[in-house]
């Protein structure tokens, strides 16, 4: 009888593993992943979908690295360094194909996206909390969008041979299978209408609760987006209205002559002229191969120098000759095939390894924004306003001040443009958005590009995404 | 549903007759020799009913007490022997049984172990390829996958890497899955081993260079047997995980009588099984003045021997023809002979109630490149106890420390030494004197680091540290109940745990490490593995003709995993080696993942006087990776045999046919393998951070229907054994269908996801096998026993899935293609150089001569299907001879029908893409005047060749028939005279000496042509020369 009861006992311990229903015992959490349900109706889970929306903007493909300087190789400001790593050879000499790119950008929509339908619905979050994420959502989905539209596609009112097409719209985060469905391209007005609504909500927001600049979009970043916005639209009135707005809610100014070398160089710190910047920190470096760094840099493959062109722009007492240094005499290590070249500073691991802040909007950038539009415009005393604002750049930068509107006032002012934002993201865009055409370094031993004529000036869709989509039209040439 | 089953399993628990008899007896007994009358120490005596069983001691003489009274069949057994059966009644005394025993050579009535049981070859009805101790426990190998080679039909084995301690390729009856992984379920005594994740740390764990080895915990020596289930009657027990063929390993266990030592010690060499020829300084320094002598005349530049001598680092043309340039060997330098050592220690022996076997081995195992190693030392303990007439315990317990140091890192990276041996100018110095001038033996040195790579391979071996570590503990344990009868119930647990340290440490010193001050990248993995089973086992006779056995069972297994990382850069100098040292941690990192599975089984098996055979088995598994709406699925097999040879009608036979058999079956099995544990679920996943606030992305869409990749695989068997087991083979043909393949639809990425997986497309592997075995010759004490078997096999991709608008999509980018196997390659086809100017040319889609190759991937692509890498057929013929005392065995492997890709070799001719680095010695066959047929281009300065708008770039150039017969292993070994051992105290001590991989035949002009697909500097196998003594006291 004991060893009944015994084995009865062990029997039934045996048998524990049955006790809980099967079912339960197949349910299984990630850990690294949430369900949708935290991820949207949690303060937490909204949060980070929020910070995800930043993170979003910093690979390689948009601001880490090619939205900040493909397009400056594209143009006129750089050339491959001749010992390279393969990278960047195709862009200065406007290979087939080769243009800013960063159609991907759609994956970081969707998240922001998911904040902007989800946030308002947490009732757990704070009101302030609530209004300052949707309205910097906003500002990102809008800065994401020009980024899309101003790569993919011709401005408003510089449409050649009727190719109007925008990029695709989507405004709604993707929740099912059935929802990835095949979306045609929107004409450039709309998409351009749908920023100027995202960003017109956006300051309206900001207005009762304010963002926490320059790290995240706030109010004088909004502004100064949608600045920038119509002056690619050429709405030039707008544009004064709202750079004036940008500048009236900036605690930024512009710096002066003896801030400038040191200008990029603050560390974890915020440009002294930054409005919005994306900061890295070491963690979420891009690393060895794609950071700014590692591409203009003797740190890392060095791939792109500036263009003599470039450099002949800057007069000798202009302080930004400062930012452009010589690489052999930073690096005396190098190999001299590879150097004899000066160099991008504006880069250059001051976070930590191979990770730099990547300033997005500057306050010169806003002056040099209203500028163009007073001398666009042309009103009565719009001139004598464009160079009020072009010598408040000037003057910070060791150059003389303009007397009198010079009859070229706009080229001055694009020149200034040139020297002053150059590896920011802004060159190859300006001559697109001016229409102008494009005269290449003498060093790339690349004809020039008539913006009539050559299709160049769209960049290829990726072609994967065109054969998958029968609704996604390509640019025109490709 | 599955609570009804349940219910019904607690149920039939619960009301067994619980008949436990108070009244007990025990059998005794002799086992001898039947031919000369020895004692058969180590036979095996089970009573079937009560599945128990005893060993017979030094004396030959067995005990089983505590038996129930009652009739049973009872089983006597020994390898080598043909077993016997006997019916004894058992009452309250003791009943004496002697046996004499039969030699038999084929071991029709060896066990085999089956899942969740053991049967004997004669009752098989599906199949199964079984290696023995006897093949696995010498071998001068690592792991005992290794030892499959060549030895199981249907099954081809490739070793990955030479890397000691590498990855070994398995693939059972052809590959069923594209994106679902084709490698087997291996189980260890119970316990399912899997490999940890290593992806993206050290690089390039892909399916042709793997770094490290799941099974590296076990030691070879302690294997029993491994049992390969190939067909769906053999594996449809393991259900949602067999497709792919399931691997059982059984460990040795203890037997009864006295304590018998065994140590085993052997030293021996490791060397390079071929090395390249390469150009040496000055004939390489000849090629490039010729090579820019032309882009002279091509560019119209007069200047062409200043812009080369600016190239050659100063050579002059000059000196290059007067052969005054310096050659330094790289090779050499990064190579070696290595040395590797083994001692194994064992103890095995016990009383009637328990018996153990304790182990413990070392091995040493150094690589032919610089630095890399292989280090376990392992302890075994394995112990059975009956601890009552109805309670029987086992406990098997293994605990390895593994430490893999070297390249880990295969492939076209600098850091591997058998590609950065090569990726240097033979006329860069190695060393450079402390002072700067040319290093010539005398002065302090250090390593050159002014190289056209600017990377020295030889001070990354030296300086930096890459390391594997692994701590493993696989145990498990069992306690089995005599229930009643026949009845039997298994109550099993099972842990794999492994903790696995890896280390990439650069030094401050080292090229790789300079930039950066040092780093330090370290990653400590976890892997936790559980399993339980509850199985009941039954079997009776009746009417003496009706045997009946079956079992039943309940089975969760749990997985969890866990990672950490962590990284940090600038070191005070290679000194330092811990985090602890780095002025700057960069990266923190974790991750952890888990899944589930539970599943319900059963047999059913039924013969007829062991003459018409019936098997099915039933699974019910369901997993936590699959959709919630379609979690569990249902697996299940068939098969019959029938034993001709049994039948009145082949009464002439008797004389001479122990056995003709044939066997068919059919079944269902799942491959769970290559679902991501959460593909199923609709997720936010990490998404890095912003300002070190964590961040949140939607990473998934959910499929609630994604479900396993399902195998039915038909299989029809003949075994014929004859002449008391002397000549014996078997054949079999089979057919796998694997359908609901894993494949990735793309989605448009402006919706955010750029693909979502889903069950569609179907495969289909067939073959035959071939197993053949006989004595040849048997005169005068000299045997030579022999063992042949091939495998030929199919491969067909039949289905992909359909594209958006709803038609068949017929390829997955160039490299699977519906109507093809999966192993094709697709390339342009190469026509040699123009003879006119050097040129090198390509067939066209019209098969025309061209110059620049389309990849339009339309009709005018000029690629096409030019070769598969998987061998038509393959196979291995082992022999053994003995005389007295002096055995040999040799083993022979062989590989037909395979092409291999030697990217390495084509990367490193000249015409190709690393022309200005380290060339092969192919580069002499280069045109060089018009006229010449030759199949390597003039030399040209870069890749961009003048007339051709690409240069290097896959063709079939570089494909060759990688076929091969490869003397794999022989072991010559000498016994001594027991009586001269007994002199000093020992039972047994024989001295042997081994060689592993030394003769290969191919027309391969690669390294290895074992190599799987691609030879992208893959870690060559090594030939090992070994020998050692092993004594038994």
């Amino acid at each position: 009888m004991k060893t009944r009861y015994l084995f009865k006992t062990v029997l039934i311990a045996g048998l524990v593993v049955f006790a809980t229903s099967c079912d339960d015992l197949l349910q299984t959490e990630p850990q690294q992943s949430v369900s949708p349900e935290v991820a949207i109706s949690t303060p937490e889970g909204i949060r980070a979908v929020y910070h995800r929306g930043y993170r979003a903007q910093m690979f390689e493909d948009y601001w880490g690295q090619r939205l900040v300087m493909a397009g400056d190789a594209l143009a006129d400001n750089a050339i491959s360094n001749p010992v390279n790593s393969g990278r960047y050879t195709a862009e200065p000499v406007n290979g087939f194909g080769t243009g800013v790119g960063g159609w991907n950008r759609y994956l970081g929509i969707n998240d922001i996206n998911t904040v902007i339908k989800h946030a308002p619905n947490v009732a757990a979050l704070p009101e302030a909390e609530r209004t300052r994420i949707e309205a910097e959502m906003l500002f990102l989905r809008a800065l994401a969008y020009h980024d899309l539209v101003k790569v993919y596609a011709y401005e408003p009112n510089k449409i050649v041979g009727g190719w109007d097409r925008g990029v695709i719209l989507r405004t709604e985060p993707t929740e099912t299978v059935a929802a990835a469905d095949f979306k045609a391209r929107s004409s450039v007005v709309e998409v351009y209408n749908q920023i100027e609504a995202d960003l017109l909500r956006s300051i309206s927001l900001f207005q009762q609760h304010n963002g926490n600049g320059p790290f995240f979009a706030n109010l004088s970043a909004a502004h100064a987006l949608l600045a920038r916005v119509y002056l690619y639209w050429e709405r030039w009135g707008d544009a004064i209205a709202q750079a004036s707005a940008a500048i009236a809610a900036a605690n930024v100014t512009v710096a002066g002559p003896a801030a400038v070398p040191g200008m990029f160089q603050q560390g974890p710190g915020a440009n002294p002229e930054s409005l919005f910047e994306l900061r890295m920190t070491v963690s979420e470096s891009l690393g060895v191969n794609v950071a700014l760094s590692a591409a203009l840099t003797p740190l890392s493959h060095y791939d792109v120098v500036p263009s003599a062109e470039f450099l002949a722009t800057l007069a000798p007492e202009d302080v930004r000759n400062s930012i452009y240094q010589s690489d052999i005499e930073n690096y005396p290590d190098m190999p001299p095939a590879k150097s004899g070249f000066r160099y991008v500073t504006k880069y250059e691991g001051y976070v930590g390894t191979h990770t730099d802040n990547i300033p997005l909007i500057r306050i010169s950038e806003v002056y040099l924004t209203r500028a163009e539009a007073y001398a666009e415009r042309d009103n009565a005393g719009d001139a004598a306003l464009a160079v009020a604002d072009l010598n408040r750049i000037r003057t910070n930068r060791g150059l003389a001040a303009f007397g009198a509107a010079p009859n070229n006032l706009v080229e001055e002012i694009l020149l200034e443009r040139r020297r002053e934002l150059a590896f920011e993201g802004h060159r190859w865009q300006d001559i697109k958005r001016k229409g102008l055409d494009l005269v290449k370094p003498a060093a790339t031993n690349t004809p020039t590009l008539f913006y009539q004529e050559n299709n160049q000036f769209l960049a290829r869709i990726p072609v994967t995404e065109v054969a998958l989509n029968p609704l996604l039209e390509q640019n025109p040439g490709y | 549903m599955d609570k009804k089953l349940l219910l019904v399993v607690l149920l039939a628990v619960f009301a067994l007759p619980l008949s436990l008899a108070a009244q007990t007896g025990s059998l005794t007994g002799q086992i001898t020799d039947a031919n000369t009358g020895e004692n058969l120490p180590g036979a095996t005596v089970i009573v079937e009913q009560l599945n128990r069983g005893a060993s017979t001691g030094l004396d030959g003489e067995y005990e089983i007490v505590l038996l129930p009274a009652g009739t049973y069949n009872v089983r006597y057994s020994f390898v080598g022997y043909r077993t016997q059966r006997q019916s004894i009644t058992i009452g309250t005394g003791e009943v004496v049984m002697n046996i004499q025993m039969e030699e038999d050579i084929f071991g029709l009535d060896d066990v085999v172990v089956s899942g969740y049981a053991v049967t004997t070859k004669r009752e098989l009805t599906g199949a199964i390829a079984q290696v023995r101790a006897r093949d696995v426990e010498s071998l001068d190998i690592q792991s005992p996958d290794q030892a499959l080679q060549g030895r199981a039909a249907g099954t081809r084995v490739s070793n990955l890497s030479g890397q000691p301690g590498g990855g070994v390729h398995i693939r059972i009856r052809g590959l069923g899955s594209i994106n679902a992984g084709n490698d087997p379920l291996y189980i260890v005594d119970g316990v399912p081993i899997t490999d940890v994740d290593r992806g993206g740390i050290f690089g390039n764990e892909t399916a042709n260079n793997a770094t490290s080895n799941a099974l590296n915990a076990i030691n070879p020596r302690d294997i029993e047997s491994i049992e390969v289930l190939k067909d769906a009657a053999a594996a449809a027990i393991y259900g949602a995980q067999a497709a792919n063929g399931v691997i059982l390993i059984t460990t040795k266990r203890g037997v009864r009588g006295r304590t018998t030592f065994n140590i085993s010690s052997s030293v021996g060499i490791v060397d390079e099984i071929k090395r390249h020829d390469i150009l040496e300084g000055p004939e390489w320094a000849q090629l490039q003045y010729e090579s820019f002598e032309w882009w002279g005349e091509f560019v119209n530049n007069p200047n062409w021997r200043t812009v080369a001598q600016n190239n050659l680092g100063g050579i002059t043309e000059e000196q290059a023809l007067a052969g005054d340039v310096p050659h330094y060997d790289w090779q050499d330098a990064l190579m070696r002979q290595g040395v590797n050592r083994k001692v194994d220690i064992s103890a095995r022996g016990g009383s009637d109630q328990t018996r153990f076997y304790i182990a413990g081995g070392y091995n040493f195992e150094e690589g032919t490149a610089l630095n890399t190693d292989f280090q376990r030392f392992n302890l075994r303990s394995n112990i059975d106890h009956q601890a009552s007439s109805w309670l029987q315990m086992e406990l098997n317990l293994n605990v390895s420390n593994t430490t893999q140091n070297g390249s880990l890192s295969e492939g076209f990276f600098s850091g591997s030494p058998h590609f950065a041996g090569q990726f240097q100018r033979p006329t860069d110095a190695i060393y450079r004197c402390l002072d700067g001038s040319t290093y010539d033996g005398d002065c302090p040195r250090t390593y050159n680091n002014s190289l056209a790579t600017g990377f020295n391979p030889l001070a990354a071996n030296e300086l930096d540290d890459r390391r594997i570590k692994q701590r493993q503990l696989v145990a498990n344990t069992a306690f089995i109940f005599n229930l009643s009868r026949g009845l039997t119930f298994r109550s099993y647990y099972g842990i794999d745990y492994r903790m696995t340290d890896d280390k990439d440490y650069r030094s401050p010193e080292s090229p790789a490490g300079s930039g950066l001050g040092g780093y330090l990248f370290e990653a400590n993995r976890q892997v936790s593995n559980m399993i339980t089973n509850q199985v009941f086992n039954y079997f009776n006779t009746y009417s003496d003709v009706h045997n009946v056995s079956g079992l039943a069972g309940f089975e969760y297994r749990q997985e969890v995993r866990d990672t950490k990382t962590a990284g940090g850069q600038g070191f005070p100098s290679g000194l330092f080696r811990t985090l602890q040292n780095a002025a700057e941690p960069f990266s923190v990192g974790g991750f952890g993942s888990e899944f589930r599975i539970a599943g319900f089984f059963g047999r059913v098996q039924y013969d007829y006087d062991r003459r018409y055979l019936l098997n099915a088995s039933i699974r019910r598994d369901g997993s936590s990776r699959f959709g919630a709406d379609n979690r569990w699925g249902t697996f299940y097999s068939g098969s019959v045999a029938w034993v001709l040879s049994d039948e009145s009608f082949m009464d002439f036979s008797d004389e001479w046919l122990d056995e003709l058999k044939i066997r068919t079956s059919y079944g269902i099995t799942g491959n769970t393998s290559g679902i991501d544990n959460f593909a199923s679920r609709q997720l936010f996943g990490s998404g890095g951070a912003y300002i070190n606030q964590p961040a949140l992305t939607a990473s998934s869409l959910g499929n609630n229907i994604l479900t396993w990749e399902e195998s039915a695989t038909a299989n029809i068997g003949l075994d014929w054994v004859l002449y008391a087991g002397r000549v014996y083979g078997a054949v079999d043909l089979f057919q796998r269908n694997t359908s609901r393949l894993l494949l990735d639809r793309e989605l448009p990425n402006d919706s955010g996801f750029t693909s979502i997986t889903e069950n569609a497309g179907k495969v289909r592997n067939e073959g035959i096998e071939i197993e053949l075995g006989a004595v040849l010759l048997d005169m005068g004490g000299f045997v030579w026993t022999s063992e042949f078997n091939v495998t030929f096999q199919r491969n067909e991709l039949l289905e992909l899935n359909n594209d958006p608008e709803g038609n068949p999509v017929d390829r997955i980018g160039t490299t699977y293609f519906v109507g093809q196997p999966l192993t094709i390659f697709y390339m342009r086809r190469y026509a040699g150089v123009n003879p006119a100017d050097g040129r090198p040319m390509f067939y066209d889609f019209q098969n025309n001569i061209t110059y620049a190759s389309s990849f339009s991937g339309d009709e005018f692509d000029d690629r096409r299907f030019v070769g598969d890498s998987a061998p038509s057929s393959f196979g291995g013929w082992s022999n053994r001879m003995t005389y007295r005392g002096i055995a040999l065995d040799v083993l022979f492997q062989y590989n037909f029908g395979q092409k291999t890709y030697d990217a390495f070799r084509g990367s490193f001719t000249d015409g190709a893409y690393f022309r200005r680095l380290g060339l092969v010695a192919n580069s002499r066959n280069r045109w060089t005047e018009p006229g010449q047929i030759t199949s390597v281009e003039r030399a040209y300065v870069n890749s961009a060749y003048p007339g051709r708008s690409s240069g290097f770039g896959e063709s079939t150039r570089f494909l060759e028939d990688a076929s091969y017969i490869r003397l794999k292993n022989v072991r010559l070994s000498y016994t001594l005279p027991t009586d001269i051992v007994n002199i000093v105290g020992l039972r047994r001590a024989r001295v042997f000496t081994q060689g592993t991989n030394l003769i290969t035949w191919t027309n391969y002009n690669g390294i290895d042509p074992e190599l799987v697909g691609r030879n992208n500097a893959s870690y060559p196998q090594s030939r090992t020369i070994t020998t050692g003594i092993e004594i038994e006291f």
